[in-house]
């Protein structure tokens, strides 16, 4: 069971900085859930809070039933997939699969299985013994995942992941990570500040600006009932339109008379149109 | 045409700059070379800087003639100073800059403020009451005095490999740290052979700092038998300058190999550390 | 003219420094009471959270623990205090005291009475403090802890168990675990003796008095008196300083220009194998320093080479100079400034070698667009991006130098001038503080000495540090 809850979490940072304000979700077991935002929005924060690698200032985590706000990331079964992959650098591709599974002393024939059943599903069984400086990108960031796999944990959560790709690889990559989702259904929590990955990977989507969440909800959802202006103009390309304008009374119910848009173009004085 | 003439002039004019630097730079070594060679012991019997004649009379002396100069002796007191403090140091200095790097702790500006401060004060200074103390407490002549003071003040030189270890990136460590390591074993499997080329140049500049130290073993070893090369060789007046000669040449060759294999070494493993990703 | 703004710019920075002082020792004690603010509102704090069994901690440390069952650390935190009571009572409070009287009893070889160890008794009385700051601290983290294990069970939850306090020792605890031995050590084989030489500095050790014989009293800043006072130590520090500050400033200048010329001369592009030429100036820098200095020595002496040829193979041994003699003032600072250049200019040309590599060509290039010459590039371009790379550097070159013992320790060593007192007229302060305290056992003035050298070159590395471009413009160059 790996649901994953969050409880009023905040962080606030020496000096004053709030990263996190006051967060509270709920994600369900086996759910790919996105965080989206700009930069400096507190989602790699809260992501990491998630991991364990950040102290939590106030409120309450728990993954699955426990309450992990002391408890270290080795303790909460979690995966994590660095933007930056996090390779060992002097360890083969093997070597770097299986050292969790040498941290936690197993014998080599559990770790010649796991290790190469992780390499199966991605493919990169022929890279075993390559050391990361011969990989392309792309290979990296698979080794990476199989990484993850390999500790069969009970949540992934991935850290803007395929930011160091280029377009290409990125939505090939984007598509695989959807099919690694529907095959070894476990929990996704997954970063971005990219709105094109959220909308299309995510099943639902959280919506963060300047540490406070702005709006959960399935990607359709916020696209077409976003919650506040931020929202509305952050997802969807091209932007949203924004307009300002007065509800007016009219013989016949209420009717919205436009004044000006929001934005960079300027458009002729608008006129009135029913509500 | 005038372009071209200036042209030439200018490289005349630089290569003989450069001949004379490497002459300046040569010159003192290969006259101690020369002289370790000659076949008169004597400063004022060598006419010049050449020698009259030539033989391997004084690297013999050296090694034989140990009643006066015990140059074999002195050889073995540096070696122990030398690879013990070659170990110690590198274990407590790599130690801590590692820490220093990558830890944040509620000590860590203090403790790099201190030592900054530490480090402005002539290292005189702690020479001079080491050598008081250790004569009351009678542990004078001791290598093991010296050893202990050579490993215990080198983590205060901690700031280069700290620079080095700043280079590697905090995600491999948070893998490490998800992925279930402790600190200990991170420290073992990870940091340390990341840090091979660190490990390398200090452990090469801890060994080769007694050979050049003369100040702490002059104040501290008094029996002839204890004394290390640098304070031996320093005892040799000008009666002796061929024997000097060759002692210095004796130690010195080693030394500079291993200083041009250290300038090699540290820019190959300085490139094939760049870690990314 | 340009050199006339600059010299105004410098007397103007140490104006400002000057000037700012009253608003830095504002700033600085805001700070510190801040601080003191701080620690005060945690001791508020904790009375305001801790109960009857946190609070029997303040007098038996580890009682708190045991009674929110932390049995093992709780018996450890007693065992340790204990101890300290224990140690203070027999050896602890003697060692205090005798690092304020500095031993009371006098011993006296005729009667085979043993007297006091002065030196010995300051010893103990520092590690005394040591042991005393050690048990605050423990005695801190006991309250601390003995508060947490409340907190944690007013939340809910156990409080730790011993095992898991051992296990975190690999966890959050590491750094102060790893950082233990390196710690001792330094403090053992620095702090201490630092310390200590510190107070000697304010005894009578040294000269007539010497342990254990006689007992060593503290005289206050009479050792500072006497070093700028009418005395014959007096004149020599002075005179020392004078030209220790003089070779400090020519001797960095020298090797630094000299160094750079060189680093220059090795990057134009019509040198063909400059590693090649390189080597000579490694060479130089790999030998020992020693064996070059005695080298020199050697090389300059009345029988030496030098003065062969000078003498025409002793045909004319009026000719023969004295080059490092009791006389030859000139002549040896000379040639030690000439033996300290061969020593440290293949650094200094390593070191600017690596900084002009680091300078993006580009810069060079848009230059030749922009039609500046060859000179003025190097002027505008090359010198201040070198100049403000390595200004730290020169800050620990003008230091290294300013404490430069084995110049002149080699070539003019033993040497005592006219109107110094153990001293040469090239000595160095750091050479007349080893024949004052090595050979001559002026201790108390010795240690005076070393904390004058201390308090002038830390003073200049701040000063130099902080007005200096790389402290100011980091992102110049970013």
């Amino acid at each position: 069971m790996a649901r994953i809850r969050l409880e009023n979490v905040t962080k606030v940072y020496k000096g004053g900085v709030r990263a996190v304000s006051d967060a509270s979700l709920e994600i369900h077991d086996k759910e790919f859930i996105v965080f989206v935002g700009p930069s400096g929005c507190g989602k790699s924060t809260t992501l990491r809070m998630i991991a364990g690698l950040e102290e939590i200032t106030s409120g309450n985590i728990f993954i699955g039933d426990t309450y992990v706000n002391d408890l270290e990331p080795k303790d909460r079964n979690i995966a994590m997939v660095f933007q930056n992959y996090a390779l060992y650098p002097h360890m083969s591709v093997y070597e770097n699969m299986a050292y969790s599974l040498r941290c936690q002393k197993a014998k080599k024939e559990v770790i010649e299985e796991k290790v190469h059943k992780a390499a199966a599903i991605l493919g990169i069984e022929n890279l075993l013994k390559r050391t990361p400086r011969e990989l392309s990108g792309g290979q990296r960031q698979r080794v990476a995942l199989g990484r993850a796999i390999v500790r069969e944990p009970s949540a992934f959560l991935f850290d803007e992941p395929l930011s160091n790709l280029d377009a290409k690889l990125r939505v090939a990559m984007r598509a695989e990570i959807s099919k690694l989702h529907q095959d070894i259904q476990t929990t996704f929590v997954y970063v971005t500040h990219d709105q094109t990955e959220a909308m299309t990977m995510g099943d639902r989507i959280v919506v963060m600006k300047d540490g406070l969440i702005q709006q959960v909800d399935t990607p359709m959802n916020l696209y077409d009932h976003p919650g506040n202006i931020f929202v509305a103009t952050f997802l969807g390309s091209p932007q949203m339109n924004i307009f300002e304008g007065t509800i007016v009374k009219k013989r016949r119910g209420k009717a919205l008379c436009l004044h000006r848009r929001i934005g960079r173009h300027r458009h002729p004085r608008g006129g009135t149109m029913p509500a | 045409m005038k372009g071209k003439t200036k042209k030439i002039i200018d490289i005349l004019i630089t290569y003989c700059l450069l001949i004379v630097v490497a002459f300046v730079f040569l010159f003192p070594c290969l006259w101690l070379i020369l002289a370790s060679f000659s076949s008169t012991g004597n400063l004022y019997s060598i006419p010049g800087f050449f020698p009259e004649s030539y033989s391997f009379q004084s690297f013999i002396t050296l090694f034989t003639d140990t009643a006066m100069y015990n140059y074999p002796k002195w050889l073995l007191n540096t070696l122990i100073i030398a690879i013990c403090s070659c170990v110690f140091s590198t274990i407590l200095v790599i130690l801590t800059a590692y820490v220093i790097s990558r830890f944040e702790f509620k000590a860590r500006r203090p403790l790099m403020k201190g030592a900054l401060v530490l480090g402005m004060f002539p290292s005189f200074m702690s020479m001079t009451i080491i050598y008081i103390l250790m004569t009351q407490f009678q542990l004078i002549n001791n290598l093991f005095g010296l050893i202990a003071i050579y490993s215990c003040t080198a983590p205060m030189g901690y700031l280069v490999q700290k620079g080095f270890f700043d280079t590697i990136p905090t995600s491999i460590y948070e893998a490490a740290r998800i992925d279930g390591a402790n600190n200990v074993r991170v420290f073992r499997t990870i940091t340390l052979p990341l840090a091979k080329p660190m490990i390398v140049y200090t452990a090469l500049t801890s060994f080769t700092w007694p050979w050049s130290d003369f100040v702490l073993p002059k104040i501290l070893l008094k029996n002839r038998d204890n004394w290390t090369v640098a304070v031996g060789l320093m005892s040799l007046g000008e009666t002796e300058f061929a024997r000097f000669a060759a002692g210095a040449v004796f130690i010195a060759v080693p030394i500079v190999v291993l200083y041009f294999l250290l300038v090699k070494n540290m820019v190959s493993g300085l490139t094939s550390g760049a870690v990314k990703g | 003219m340009e050199s006339e703004r600059g010299g105004r710019k410098i007397v103007n920075s140490i104006g400002d420094y000057f000037r700012n002082i009253p608003a830095k020792t504002k700033s600085f004690f805001q700070k510190q009471w801040t601080k003191v603010k701080s620690f005060g509102a945690g001791i508020a704090d904790f009375f305001a959270q801790a109960d009857w069994k946190v609070l029997l901690s303040l007098l038996f440390c580890g009682a708190g623990n045991i009674a929110y069952g932390q049995y093992a650390k709780g018996i450890m935190f007693l065992l340790l205090e204990i101890l300290f009571i224990v140690f203070m009572a027999l050896l602890g409070g003697e060692y205090l005291v005798g690092l304020f009287t500095l031993g009371t009893k006098e011993s006296d070889p005729w009667s085979g009475v043993v007297g006091d160890n002065s030196v010995v008794l300051m010893l103990m009385g520092i590690l005394t403090v040591f042991i005393i700051i050690c048990f605050l601290l423990l005695y801190l983290s006991s309250l601390r802890s003995a508060l947490s294990a409340r907190l944690t069970k007013l939340k809910g939850q156990k409080p730790r168990t011993f095992i898991e306090d051992v296990a975190s020792l690999t966890g959050r605890k590491f750094p102060y675990v790893a950082l233990f031995v390196p710690l001792l050590g330094v403090m053992v084989f620095s702090v201490i003796p630092i310390v200590m030489m510190i107070l000697v500095a304010f005894t009578n050790f040294g000269g007539e008095i010497d342990v254990p014989t006689d007992l060593v009293d503290y005289v206050g800043f009479d050792n500072f008196a006497t070093i700028f006072g009418a005395t014959n130590i007096g004149t020599t520090f002075f005179k020392i300083f004078g030209w220790n500050i003089a070779w400090a400033f020519l001797s960095t200048f020298i090797n630094y220009f000299l160094g750079l010329g060189l680093a220059l001369l090795l990057s134009k592009k019509c040198v063909k194998g400059s590693a090649f030429w390189r080597a000579f100036p490694i060479l130089a820098y790999a030998i020992p320093g020693f064996i070059t200095l005695i080298a020199f020595k050697f090389m300059f002496s009345t029988m030496g080479p030098i003065n062969y040829y000078l003498s025409d193979a002793h045909m004319h041994d009026e000719n023969i100079v004295d080059f490092l003699g009791l006389d030859s003032t000139w002549w040896a600072r000379g040639i030690g400034l000439f033996v300290n250049t061969w020593l440290t200019v293949p650094t200094t040309m390593l070191l600017a070698t690596g900084i002009l590599s680091n300078i993006q060509k580009d810069l060079y290039e848009a230059a030749d667009i922009d039609g500046a010459s060859k000179r003025k590039q190097f002027f505008d371009i090359t010198l201040p991006y070198v100049i403000f790379a390595t200004t730290p550097t020169l800050i620990s070159q003008f230091i290294g130098n300013f404490n430069n013992f084995g110049t002149f320790y080699f070539l003019r060593g033993g040497i005592v001038s006219e109107g110094y007192f153990r001293a040469s007229d090239t000595d160095l302060l750091i050479n007349w503080l080893y024949n004052l305290s090595i050979s001559n056992d002026y201790y108390g003035i010795g240690a005076a000495i070393s904390l004058l050298i201390f308090i002038i070159t830390s003073a200049i590395s701040l000063l130099v540090y902080v007005r200096s471009g790389s402290y100011k413009k980091e992102d110049t160059y970013r």
